[in-house]
């Protein structure tokens, strides 16, 4: 925080003004010119019906037109001989340090954008340009109002905070101008709390990004003209996580990090739900599926404008709860950060993920109780089954488990033993094991415990069984051997 | 007792027990309690939010929440009122918790409705989708 600042309140708003009308006009002048490059060079993004939702081949490299802005923006007003130039001359040190990061991590999204880049080698270049901005100087050092001492437990967080923050963009960037419009959200947010924090450095970084913003989603709004891209959304993802955590080291108040999580709520709650839902279904953490916040708005039938709009509405009244926090901090922030995570409740529950329904039910409505004595009752009934045993005795293990899995009757026919219980009625499920015989197991419709035990219960019925039987086979082949000697 | 009678009966119970601190507030009969509610920003914000959590996750008709709504709204406008008189202890922080308490008793019953509403059958989707038709 700028504690006497050496200029008066005027002059830094009037630079602040110029730096983002100035961004602006460059966005509006230079996206055209580099969606007309991307075009020659045919790098541009193809329809795949699958998690791509628009119509027609879209060049891809807003990223490129939004950083030159950027750059216009500051080189026109330091060349400018006016004293806004020297005081953004001040600002530069906080954008020089970024410079490293933003460089590393534009150059792995432009590349990935040109050739293409597998998940892991992405995640690599991103957390080293975590690293370059820990070294220049940016520290997650409070959570929650807890101020961390150790610089292992800060640097840990830095990385995770930054490359959360620089994944999550990129991935909430599948809708047109959605990525676009809510960095441009979250980069106002963070300038109004500059300025009202008087770190007019900070704001001086944030305005050309923003401005350049405002003037490319004039292309990037639906119907899009030119995508962010890699380039862009990681780099705006990386930016906005940079100056969240200067925002949070800055503040004299006990914020720490509740209030740039709040601006970034819709995408680090996307990101994190990608990564449970993933999880809980089994499935790969960097594999791409429809599964998103905007995938599951466009599933319920809203169109894309529509859909940007609605999401557009929570960020701004995450941004309105997060300006709420910084200005009167220690009052409300609690009651702040209650609704906030009740909102998101109820949204989750609208957008209807059938994961987290899953594991809800296993966890809570006596699921997990079910299934692990499942699994207890199928490793002890194959245990059994093993066991040095008659035909005769398998028979009677098999019908002391049958009743747990649901199944209400049994015919055994294997070799010499022909036995049959209970009632056959509702559907079967009928194991054959060649030149021994069969095995039926018979579920009535209503039975009462779960159908993914039973199939599973089937599942080592046959598999004990047909080792079992071999393992038989086996002996008395031997038997017969050592008679025949 | 079904769940839904015994959450009226509790919100009834709770709104005897606000009114109740209401009139009580700065009298000489004034109980630890109620000193201790007076007090405790988070006592009100929990205190509403239940208050209008219940009609929220128990009332499905929309135009039947308008009636314990206005009671709740009603005793935030009393309690403000209190403030306003000199020898009244009531002091104006209550007034945003209790706000806040109303906003999230709304979403904690919107949520509470949502749990407890079975979803649509398969069944009923294609009844509802022929009928359309």
């Amino acid at each position: 925080m700028i504690d006497s600042p050496p200029y008066s309140t005027d002059a830094y708003m009037y630079s602040l003004l110029f730096l983002g009308f100035v961004s602006f006009v460059s966005a509006l002048l230079l996206t055209p010119v580099v969606r007309n490059l991307a075009w020659r060079f045919r790098l541009v993004d193809k329809p795949d019906l699958l998690r791509k939702t628009h119509s027609t081949p879209t060049p891809r490299l807003g990223g490129v037109a939004i950083l030159l802005s950027a750059i216009c923006s500051y080189a026109l007003l330091l060349l400018a001989r006016l004293s806004s130039g020297a005081i953004v001359w001040e600002g530069m040190p906080l954008v020089i340090r970024l410079l490293p990061g933003v460089a590393v991590v534009f150059g792995i999204g432009l590349f990935d954008d040109i050739k293409g880049l597998r998940p892991g080698k992405k995640l690599a270049g991103e957390v080293l340009a975590a690293i370059l901005a820990w070294l220049g100087g940016i520290h997650v050092s409070t959570l929650g109002g807890y101020s961390f001492t150790s610089t292992a437990v800060g640097f840990v967080l830095t990385i995770l905070w930054i490359v959360i923050c620089t994944n999550a963009i990129n991935l909430i960037d599948g809708v047109d101008g959605l990525a676009a419009g809510v960095s441009l959200f979250a980069a106002f947010t963070m300038i109004i709390a500059a300025i009202l924090g008087h770190n007019f450095a900070m704001a001086l970084a944030i305005v050309p990004l923003a401005g350049a913003l405002l003037g490319f989603l004039r292309y990037n709004f639906n119907p899009a003209s030119i995508f962010l891209g890699d380039c862009g959304s990681l780099t705006l993802g990386f930016l906005l996580a940079c100056y969240g955590a200067i925002w949070s080291e800055k503040s004299t108040t006990l914020i720490g990090m509740t209030a740039p999580l709040m601006i970034l709520a819709v995408p680090l709650l996307d990101v994190g739900l990608a990564v449970v839902r993933r999880f809980v279904s089994g499935k790969p953490i960097f594999t791409g599926d429809r599964g998103h916040i905007h995938h599951r708005l466009l599933s319920k039938g809203l169109t894309p404008r529509r859909l940007v709009l609605v999401i557009y509405g929570i960020c701004g009244v995450c941004a309105l709860a997060s300006l709420l926090m910084t200005v009167n901090s220690n009052r409300n922030r609690g009651f702040v950060i209650v609704l906030v995570c009740l909102a998101a409740w109820l949204g989750l529950q609208h957008l209807g993920y059938s994961e987290f329904g899953a594991a809800g039910r296993v966890v809570l409505a006596g699921g997990l109780q079910s299934v692990l004595s499942a699994q207890i009752a199928l490793e002890r009934f194959e245990h059994e089954i093993h066991a040095e045993i008659s035909l005769q005795q398998t028979w009677d293990v098999l019908c002391l488990t049958c009743p747990q899995f649901g199944f209400s009757g049994i015919i055994f026919h294997i070799d010499e033993v022909d036995c049959q219980w209970g009632s056959n009625s509702g559907w079967q499920a009928r194991m054959d094991f060649p030149g021994h015989g069969y095995i039926s197991l018979w579920r009535s419709p209503g039975a009462k415990s779960r159908g993914a035990a039973a199939v599973l219960f089937i599942d080592s019925v046959s598999r004990a069984f047909h080792q079992k039987l071999s393992r038989l086979e086996s002996v008395q082949q031997e038997w017969t051997g050592v008679h025949a000697d | 007792m079904q769940i839904n009678s015994l959450l009226r009966y509790l919100w009834f119970a709770l709104m005897v027990g606000i009114l109740c601190m209401l009139i009580l507030r700065g009298s000489s009969h004034a109980s630890q309690v109620v000193v201790a509610y007076d007090s405790s920003r988070w006592g009100h914000f929990l205190l509403y939010g239940m208050v209008v959590a219940i009609p929220f996750a128990v009332i499905r008709k929309r135009t039947g929440l308008w009636l314990p709504l206005s009671i709740v709204l009603a005793t935030i406008v009393a309690e403000f009122a209190q403030t306003l008189v000199q020898t009244s202890s009531a002091r104006a922080a209550t007034v945003l918790p209790e706000m806040f308490g109303l906003g999230a008793g709304i979403l904690l019953g919107l949520n509470l409705r949502k749990i407890r509403t079975p979803a649509r059958s398969e069944a009923e989707l294609i009844r509802e989708d022929s009928r359309s038709a």
